[in-house]
């Protein structure tokens, strides 16, 4: 399914996201690049406050105003950069070519409008259709995205929707603009396992059907499994392993990963004490200038200390940024 | 990250000495009428005079001596019915939120009718019943407050009933009495402290009114309401009298509101951090 | 030897009316959130109660943590009802039966020291001296991992997990027999998850408390429970030691929760249990068995009857028609 050979059809180089605040710098991120290909499925994972979401607005040009701002870094969509676009352009380019789906379908709805409405106006602001087409598309685009009766449910509100329902309406919302990037940033973590697994595999049936690609940001190596064909991994501003899911999951390489992989209990095999990585992850104002997981890393040496590592390749598709893959 | 506001502090600061030491700074008897001194104008105006640095009013009385005179009773009025009207509010607010149900029914009606009988009306039988004075205003005023501080508190105190520390609490074998006076209430102090401050405003307003109608402090004694009221009609040709008491109000509010942010924010250990 | 049961929950029953209007009230009915479940935690153990929301567990949790009354039934621990009691008996109780929520930042409260509200329990209880208590709050923050001149500090100057631990630590001070533990560790980071787990796997071995772990991922659940119990829409569905049931599980419900389960390494959707539909509202469920809207295998039956818990091999409860003892 991944077609690597492919031109990326969303680049992201060098990337970095700083805000500005009066106690100092917090570098959220800090030099990201990875690329997204057509009809691919990207998992960006890492823990809280790793810089996974930041990036994610970096990419929208979404970023909360006032303090946040790109310093540095392209985005290339479909080749064109879109850190340079005005607002305006950005504005077109955001929900007609590159899409995004909230953690929390509450905030991402407006509570005072029919869930139709808004539809409507999603896509109307693409076709300027008529009334009773724009009507049709909306039911049928609620019907894509499984509701059941989308005749009645076109005149409910948010309020009168579960969770998981209100989710699959910003789905279909999101859909109606045909993007051909979606990053989707947690949108399972509010819902329930089971309304989780239904969300997946309508997103992986979607995605599927439109081909589209997504970035999927997640800190639930769980969904990353189940969902992507390649993961990044995230620590502090940073991507420290990257491949395709079956390398990352099978080899992980960067000490990060492995020790992630290993805290999480299983459900299968016998029930031993759980692996942890001590202390916390550092302060994003105040980073380390060598390897930023080196003060929590059991393997670390006094190189990882002082040089932050070049990313070594593992395997073809498959690198980390470690100093004990240099050897090889 | 809040510098210490000193020019608010001074400000309170002196209202606060003159006030206290009223008898000793006021150049002149506030009362004392001088009328061949009549409506002088302040010193930096044409016609003032070092003798009267703020003028004279009608009655050519010294309108820096009546300020003076007029922060004691103004200051007064304001701390009193603060503590009465927003003391009774507080408690009413933290009890009807934490136990709700029938207790919050009840106390809330109540608050309803509070606000939906005129105060004003109030205040002057209470003038009738009781005589004109401080004790009457003070009342008065209080009446008139308690009703709004008990209904934000018990918004808030609905909010922080939601947060688990209080099921917590109540876990840790806490009696209702100790939540509210252990976790709910400093938990409201900042609201309080936020509501007090927005509130002198209104309490020195309210005086002055009441004071106007004649259910405040008997003239001649000089309040900063009064001073307004008595230069009302002779805002075009004099308009010190009402103007510089007016300044004075504006410069107590101000004053205290600023305190009252800086104060709200020493008070909050998330912030004090920073 | 069998362990000596701690808990003992009852025919519990926990009804709240929905109204209309507020002057002239009218009734729409009840929310069931819990319908007449019984389970029984030993002395030491971890019972485990498995669900999505609406199921009605934190109910469950709250009515054993005595912060709701029950419409019907009872809750008994170490053999004594702990509903309507007062004064002494009150506190006695609240000494033995404590809780660590899921939601870190709401947990504490803010304007509290770290050390008065690890105290609190001991302050209310009249338990020792200032010293003496200052002394046990040492000893707490030691064993859940923090030094002793955090005391002094605010809860805002903590992560989640430290703020967990905060927690745990004051749940520790009276020196409970059953910590209810609700999500304890579904708020925080991965990495820190397995921190808050080990801990509290240590506590118990070391004091012999017994857990009531209220959660939603199986994989914790198995981790850290001796029994299991799945609940949907008020009702306990299946019941049973973990191991057995991690490794035979029964009801089609469980089945579905199981299969939604996304382990950590490349898988391939084998044979995924995907439920249609939402979970319907506990105000007026549906009639038979709960389950039955959204089941894959439901028959005629189960809409006109409500199967009950029943044993299917030693130890092991389902309310299933498909698992009907022969």
């Amino acid at each position: 399914m991944t077609e690597l050979d492919s031109e990326p059809v969303l680049e992201v180089r060098d990337l970095h996201t700083h805000f500005f605040l009066r106690r100092g710098v917090v570098k959220a991120v800090d030099g990201v690049s990875f690329s997204l290909h057509k009809g691919e499925v990207l998992g960006l994972v890492g823990e809280s406050g790793c810089g996974k979401s930041m990036t994610a607005l970096s990419v929208m040009r979404l970023l909360p105003k006032g303090s946040a701002r790109t310093v540095q870094g392209r985005v290339l969509l479909h080749g064109e950069d879109i850190l340079t676009r005005s607002p305006r352009e950005m504005r077109e380019i955001r929900g007609s070519q590159i899409s995004m789906i909230l953690q929390d379908p509450q905030t991402s709805l407006n509570p005072v409008f029919t869930v139709g409405e808004q539809l409507r106006e999603a896509i109307f602001h693409r076709t300027h259709g008529r009334n009773k087409d724009v009507m049709r598309e909306a039911i049928e685009a609620l019907r894509r995205v499984d509701i059941a009766a989308p005749e009645q449910r076109i005149g409910q509100f948010p309020h009168q929707m579960s969770g998981g329902m209100k989710q699959r309406v910003v789905g279909a919302i999101v859909m109606s603009g045909q993007p051909g990037v979606l990053i989707a940033d947690e949108p399972t973590t509010a819902l329930d396992v089971t309304i989780q697994l239904q969300y997946l595999k309508l997103l992986q049936r979607l995605q599927r059907e439109t081909g589209m690609a997504i970035l999927f940001i997640t800190h639930d190596f769980g969904v990353v499994a189940r969902m992507c064909d390649r993961v990044a991994v995230m620590y502090a501003g940073r991507i420290v392993e990257c491949g395709t899911v079956e390398q990352v999951f099978e080899n992980p390489s960067h000490p990060y990963t492995r020790a992630l992989i290993a805290s999480v209990p299983k459900m299968t095999g016998p029930i031993e004490r759980l692996y942890t990585i001590e202390g916390q992850p550092p302060s994003l104002m105040d980073l380390p200038v060598g390897c930023r997981f080196a003060p929590r890393c059991p393997h670390a040496e006094q190189r990882c200390h002082d040089i932050y590592p070049p990313a070594f390749a593992v395997e073809t598709g498959h690198d980390a940024h470690c100093w004990m893959l240099e050897a090889e | 990250m809040h510098r210490v506001p000193w020019i608010p502090i001074v400000i309170i600061a002196v209202m606060i000495s003159m006030a206290v030491f009223a008898p000793q700074l006021a150049p002149y008897s506030p009362i004392d009428q001088t009328l061949r001194d009549k409506l002088l104008p302040p010193v930096w105006v044409d016609g003032g005079s070092m003798k009267y640095i703020l003028g004279t009013d009608a009655f050519g009385r010294d309108i820096l001596s009546r300020l003076i005179f007029g922060a004691r009773v103004s200051l007064i009025v304001a701390l009193l019915a603060l503590t009465a009207g927003g003391g009774v509010g507080l408690t009413i607010g933290i009890v009807a939120g934490y136990f709700g149900g029938t207790v919050d029914n009840v106390l809330m009606r109540l608050v309803d009718a509070a606000f939906t009988f005129p105060a004003i009306l109030f205040a002057l039988l209470l003038a009738v019943t009781m005589g004109q004075g401080l004790t009457t205003l003070v009342i008065a005023i209080s009446l008139l407050l308690w009703a709004s501080f008990a209904r934000i508190i018990r918004g808030e105190v609905l909010a922080l009933k939601q947060r688990d520390f209080v099921a917590l609490a109540r876990v840790r074998g806490c009696s209702p009495a100790r939540i509210m006076l252990t976790h709910i209430l400093p938990n409201v102090l900042n609201t309080f402290m936020v509501l007090v401050t927005l509130n002198i405003g209104v309490v020195i307003i309210a005086e002055a009114s009441l004071s106007f109608l004649g259910a405040g402090v008997p003239p001649p004694t000089p309040t900063w309401g009064l001073m307004i009221s008595d230069g009302r009609g002779r805002i075009a040709d004099a308009w010190w009298i009402s103007v510089i008491p007016g300044i004075a109000i504006t410069l107590l509010v101000l004053s205290v509101n600023l305190f009252g942010d800086w104060m709200r924010d020493r008070l909050d250990p998330r912030l004090r951090q920073l | 030897m069998i362990p000596e049961t701690l808990l003992r929950v009852e025919r519990l029953r926990k009804h709240y009316p929905v109204t209309k209007g507020i002057l002239f009230t009218k009734s729409l009915g009840f929310v069931r959130a819990v319908d007449d479940i019984s389970f029984t935690i030993a002395a030491g153990e971890t019972l485990g109660l498995v669900g999505e929301s609406g199921c009605g567990k934190t109910t469950t949790s709250k009515l054993i943590l005595n912060l709701e009354e029950p419409t019907d039934g009872q809750v008994l621990l170490q053999g004594k009802p702990i509903h309507g009691l007062r004064g002494e008996a009150l506190r006695e109780y609240r000494a033995l039966a404590q809780a660590v929520f899921q939601d870190p930042w709401s947990s504490l409260n803010p304007r509290m020291t770290v050390g008065r509200t690890i105290a609190e329990s001991l302050i209310v209880t009249g338990w020792g001296s200032g010293e003496e208590i200052a002394e046990r709050i040492r000893e707490l923050l030691d064993q859940v991992g923090l030094r002793a001149e955090q005391a002094m500090q605010y809860p805002h100057e903590f992560s989640g997990g430290q703020r967990q631990r905060i927690a745990l630590a004051a749940a520790l001070a009276s020196r409970p027999k059953l910590i209810v533990l609700d999500e304890p560790v579904s708020a925080l980071d991965v990495s820190i998850r397995a921190q808050i787990m080990n801990l509290l796997k240590d506590i118990q071995a070391r004091d012999n408390v017994a857990y009531l772990l209220v959660a939603h991922d199986l994989a914790t659940v198995r981790h850290m429970t001796d029994q299991t119990a799945v609940m949907y829409l008020g009702r306990i569905v299946e019941y049973a030691p973990t191991k057995l049931l991690f490794g035979n599980v029964l009801h089609p419900y469980t089945k579905a929760l199981f299969s939604a389960v996304l382990p950590p390494r490349p898988n391939r959707q084998e044979d995924e249990i995907v439920l249609a539909g939402d979970v319907p509202s506990p105000l007026n469920p549906p009639g038979g068995c709960r389950f039955h809207t959204r089941c894959p295998f439901a028959m005629a039956r189960c809409a006109r009857e409500e199967p009950q818990l029943h044993e299917v091999e030693p130890g092991h409860l389902v309310s299933c028609f498909l698992h009907e003892a022969a």
